[in-house]
């Protein structure tokens, strides 16, 4: 059995503000075989993004362990960690996150400059940017700055980024959160089109079950846990879901699928 | 190929909308005016004390060579013996006194150097400051500065009365004074040589000292005066151990440690306001680093190590201090250049920064080497660095889960 592509098991995670503590996630667990597509579903403040950001190792858990790409995530060194953000993990945020400073080309290639060897020239970097811009259909704008772009444009450049350096996992945060119905769509077919192609595994959090339910899987976070529900997206087709409870309370259950 | 953490700080120096940022032009101001002003002062400083040591060299001896027991007895056999030595450009022997002087109604209280008027040229660069007249020392010929000529009311073919200071210590004995004709004037451009010494030859100092015979020092000049050590040996060892050699800065070495100590304590308080200017630099970056908080964190996000963002904002510092430090550079001596320009205007304007009264010069000394300039850079380029690394570190230690919620 071919190793899971993300797998997070008893994720813990509670905020301390001042006196206050806030549990965010109690037990959540999920295992992504390479390839799939997953989305993760729930009520605003459930802690999607909390689970987004342990899963890329920005947030460490209280309790827990993440394995991405056969990497134990929070056993490794800081540096190690970096390194696994820069090959084998690409983001795609909300708020599209470009730095206004750059433009779209150089905003595109900063992950490739992220993990550049000795080996790798500045041209090659620019090279493939240049390839994954004209993918999303924004070659011609390389040289524009992020703000002279639309929000669906800043999305695509965002999504571009994220497939620099051919990485295993997209993690995709609300993708089309900021964006209208239409444009929303545009960059959702971007996204399922270029993951399809190149193989990769996505894990997106969206609270807009429509959009959720066309991954092969859909996740709901509740209560701090994950439970799962089948989707309507290709390599689901077909293959049942089963959960297994995995504490007495049936509240945390690890799917498998059939 | 350019490190990316060089091609961020690059792309951060340059805002969206403008070619530079105000908030960084007022930085590398800061650092420039400290670095101006630096270069300036010690240029100064430095010209100073290089005209002190010219001054003192174009009058006095290099070498002193002094006897251990009173009087030199046997000046002729010792001034041949170091005639010999390599290098040893002059010799000759002198007598000293401090005389009262007397022309005109007027008094003066000169020092009297008395020296062996055939080699007098050989140790003296009196010759080649001539006012008026001729350097002439025979018989009752004495040539005196311009300063004292001056305030004595005399001139060129005028006689002086010089009278020994031996009347003072000898109540029972008179020393008639010697009259001597001024044939001609020095100006050595400082006041203390100009107003304050006559040369005479060595017989009419013998005189005015009480001396049969012999000589208080023999004087000795070198090819290079800044070997000093180097000939003050040889000078030692072909004089043998009866007599003492003294160098030009051994005689007045008060005057230049205090100059060195001046020039010391000066740099330190200009690099310390130099440091306050450079703190602007750290008022910068810190702002910078709290403007682009979500940024730092979508970098981190991206997988750049925090060394290489700590890297940027040092970069980030550095430039301006680098721009800061090579226009102060060029500032400060495109100022030194054209001192006089200014110093002039000034004047014009009622202000006088540099009385020639006081100072007994018509101009700023200023010098400045490669070497002082390499370190006022280095120091400044030290404090910048140390200056960039708060807010550097503050940046690498940015969590991005936490710069992500603030934004």
């Amino acid at each position: 059995m071919t190793e899971p592509a993300v797998a997070a098991e008893e994720i813990h995670k509670t905020y301390v503000l001042g006196k206050h503590r806030i549990p965010v996630l109690r037990g959540a667990g999920l295992t992504v075989a390479a390839g799939e597509r997953v989305s993760v579903v729930g009520a605003s403040g459930a802690g999607k993004s909390t689970l987004l950001h342990i899963l890329a190792g920005l947030d460490r858990p209280d309790r827990g362990a993440v394995r991405v790409a056969g990497v134990d995530v929070y056993r490794a060194s800081a540096s190690r960690r970096s390194l696994l953000r820069a090959t084998q993990l690409g983001f795609v945020f909300q708020s599209y996150h470009l730095l206004p400073e750059m433009d779209v080309a150089e905003n595109v290639m900063l992950p490739g400059l992220a993990r550049r060897s000795l080996f790798a020239s500045w041209s090659s970097i620019r090279a493939r940017a240049m390839a994954l811009l004209d993918a999303v259909g924004l070659a011609e704008r390389a040289a524009h700055r992020p703000m002279e772009l639309s929000g669906g444009e800043q999305q695509r450049v965002a999504l571009a980024r994220a497939l620099m350096n051919d990485p295993a996992v997209i993690l995709a945060d609300e993708p089309t959160g900021n964006l209208d119905d239409a444009t929303g769509r545009q960059v959702l077919d971007h996204l399922f089109a270029l993951t399809r192609d190149g193989g990769h595994t996505l894990v997106m959090v969206t609270h807009n079950r429509r959009i959720a339910g066309a991954c092969d899987r859909m996740l709901r976070l509740e209560d701090g846990c994950l439970r799962g529900e089948e989707g309507r997206g290709a390599r689901g087709e077909g293959r049942p879901v089963t959960g297994e409870p995995v504490d007495d309370d049936g509240r945390r259950v690890r799917l498998t699928r059939g | 190929m350019l490190p990316f953490s060089l091609f961020l700080a690059l792309k951060y120096l340059r805002p969206k909308r403008s070619f530079l940022s105000v908030v960084t032009l007022i930085s590398v101001a800061g650092v420039f005016l400290g670095v101006a002003i630096l270069v300036i002062v010690l240029a100064v400083m430095t010209g100073f004390d290089n005209m002190w040591r010219e001054k003192i060299l174009s009058f006095k001896p290099h070498l002193l060579v002094l006897s251990r027991y009173g009087v030199i007895e046997e000046e002729e056999e010792l001034c041949r013996r170091l005639e010999s030595i390599a290098g040893i450009t002059g010799v000759a022997p002198s007598v000293e006194t401090r005389a009262l002087m007397q022309a005109r109604g007027r008094t003066a209280a000169p020092v009297v150097v008395g020296v062996d008027e055939d080699r007098a040229a050989g140790v003296s660069r009196v010759p080649a400051h001539m006012a008026a007249g001729e350097f002439r020392l025979e018989g009752n010929a004495t040539v005196v500065g311009r300063d004292l000529a001056e305030q004595m009311g005399v001139g060129v073919g005028d006689p002086v009365l010089v009278y020994s200071p031996l009347n003072a210590l000898s109540p029972d004995e008179l020393y008639l004074p010697e009259e001597l004709v001024v044939a001609g004037l020095f100006d050595m451009g400082m006041r203390d040589f100009d107003e304050g010494f006559i040369l005479t030859s060595i017989g009419v100092a013998r005189e005015l000292a009480g001396l049969e015979s012999g000589a208080q020092a023999i004087y000795v000049m070198t090819r290079d005066p800044f070997q000093f050590e180097s000939f003050a040996h040889r000078v030692q060892a072909a004089a043998g151990p009866g007599y003492a050699v003294r160098t030009w800065n051994e005689v007045d070495r008060l005057l230049f440690d205090a100059l060195s100590h001046e020039k010391t304590m000066m740099f330190l308080l200009l690099v310390f306001i130099t440091v306050v200017a450079i703190f602007c630099v750290t008022n910068t970056l810190i702002v910078i680093t709290v403007q682009k908080t979500h940024e730092i964190g979508l970098l981190k996000a991206l997988g750049f190590p925090s060394w290489q963002v700590m890297a940027a904002f040092v970069w980030h510092g550095w430039i301006q201090c680098l721009v800061g430090t090579g226009v102060g550079i060029a500032g400060g001596l495109l100022v030194l250049h054209n001192l006089k320009t200014i110093v002039g205007w000034l004047t014009a304007a009622d202000v006088e920064v540099f009385p020639k009264a006081i100072y007994g010069l018509s101009e700023i000394p200023w010098s400045t080497s490669a070497g002082d300039l390499l370190r006022i850079g280095l120091v400044v380029m030290v404090f910048c660095t140390l200056s960039s690394l708060l807010p550097a570190l503050r940046a690498a230690r940015l969590d991005p889960v936490e710069a992500f919620r603030e934004e």
